[in-house]
């Protein structure tokens, strides 16, 4: 149970692709799917505007963020083009910004930009795409 | 591919280039029989330029990594110059910024896609590579700048070199959609 669930957000905040590994508590399960997403994607805008107001620099934003709580650690990486990995692992796990750059450069470039069936700004439903990302998971526990 | 240019990104294959410009002129011609006049042609070219703009700019961000440009100078300036070696395999030089920094001229010292290309006399009106300026104005629309983007110059037509005006328009921020307005 190293890692917990990932989100792709569009940069309107739509929810492009979530996938669940662990989450034996979910507080939102009644509330739907829906409100999870939102609430997600609203903390990343806050958690972004508050860091960048508390940056040291004038320029710093290099689209990378995470934080580490007793019982996860969130990890957030933002492409030029708005689109919000986040994916939330055990606190054990150290930061993930070459996997979460890998699953941007790699997977969604081969999966989602140059699938022509896909539209970049649209749900992904690629099944291509859904093992991929199995596969790095899978990777990120077994380093452990 | 052994032919790689050094210093491109490793995983970039410069056959999409050469078989764009090699097909382009059959599609062009495609969109000449579907359509009937020059501005509704021009304006179909300019829409395709624009999707695959859209989803170029994600590849080129993927594959390039180097610091966030911060400005529209900055930006449009890396689209002319590497963007477009990346995807048509020439470089773009930019020039003839107004005090504003909102306009500027995009010139390509060589256009692959009108390298064999010989526009017929009734086709005066025909903006051959519009295509780059849909390119340009998706791409750059994805990184919040929307932009105008028009053939100024025409190598097809007697100018020395092809060029493209970009009129910037306006800086896009970062919003969130209809559904997260209601708290």
């Amino acid at each position: 149970a190293l890692v917990h669930n990932l989100y792709i957000f569009d940069g309107k905040g739509r929810c492009l692709f979530y996938r669940e590994w662990y989450r034996p508590h979910n507080a939102l399960k009644h509330a739907g799917k829906e409100e999870d997403y939102k609430l997600v994607y609203g903390m990343i805008l806050t958690l972004k505007h508050t860091c960048k107001q508390l940056s040291p620099k004038s320029d710093d934003e290099d689209g990378m963020i995470t934080y580490t709580t007793n019982t996860y650690r969130l990890h957030h990486y933002e492409t030029p083009t708005n689109l919000h990995f986040v994916l939330l692992t055990s606190p054990a796990i150290a930061s993930l910004r070459e996997e979460l750059r890998y699953l941007y450069a790699v997977i969604f470039d081969n999966f989602v930009v140059r699938n022509p069936m896909q539209n970049p700004r649209e749900e992904i439903k690629s099944q291509g795409f859904i093992n991929s990302v199995d596969a790095i998971v899978s990777n990120i526990t077994m380093r452990k | 591919m052994s032919g790689r240019r050094p210093g491109a990104p490793e995983s970039f294959d410069p056959v999409n280039a050469e078989l764009l410009a090699l097909t382009y002129g059959s599609m062009v011609a495609q969109i000449v029989k579907d359509y009937e006049s020059p501005h509704e042609i021009n304006q179909q070219i300019e829409a395709m330029g624009y999707r695959i703009g859209t989803r170029l700019v994600d590849e080129y961000c993927a594959k390039v990594r180097r610091p966030k440009c911060v400005n529209f100078v900055q930006t449009l300036e890396t689209a002319a110059t590497d963007g477009l070696q990346m995807f048509l395999g020439v470089s773009g030089k930019v020039s003839g910024w107004n005090s504003k920094e909102d306009q500027c001229e995009i010139f390509l010292p060589k256009n692959p896609l009108e390298e064999w290309v010989e526009l017929p006399p009734n086709m005066a009106d025909l903006r051959y590579s519009n295509i780059i300026c849909g390119a340009i104005r998706g791409a750059l629309e994805m990184v919040h700048y929307k932009i105008s983007c028009e053939v100024s110059q025409d190598a097809l037509k007697g100018d020395p070199q092809t060029s493209f005006q970009v009129q910037l328009h306006e800086v896009m921020k970062a919003e969130t959609g209809e559904e997260y307005n209601d708290e």
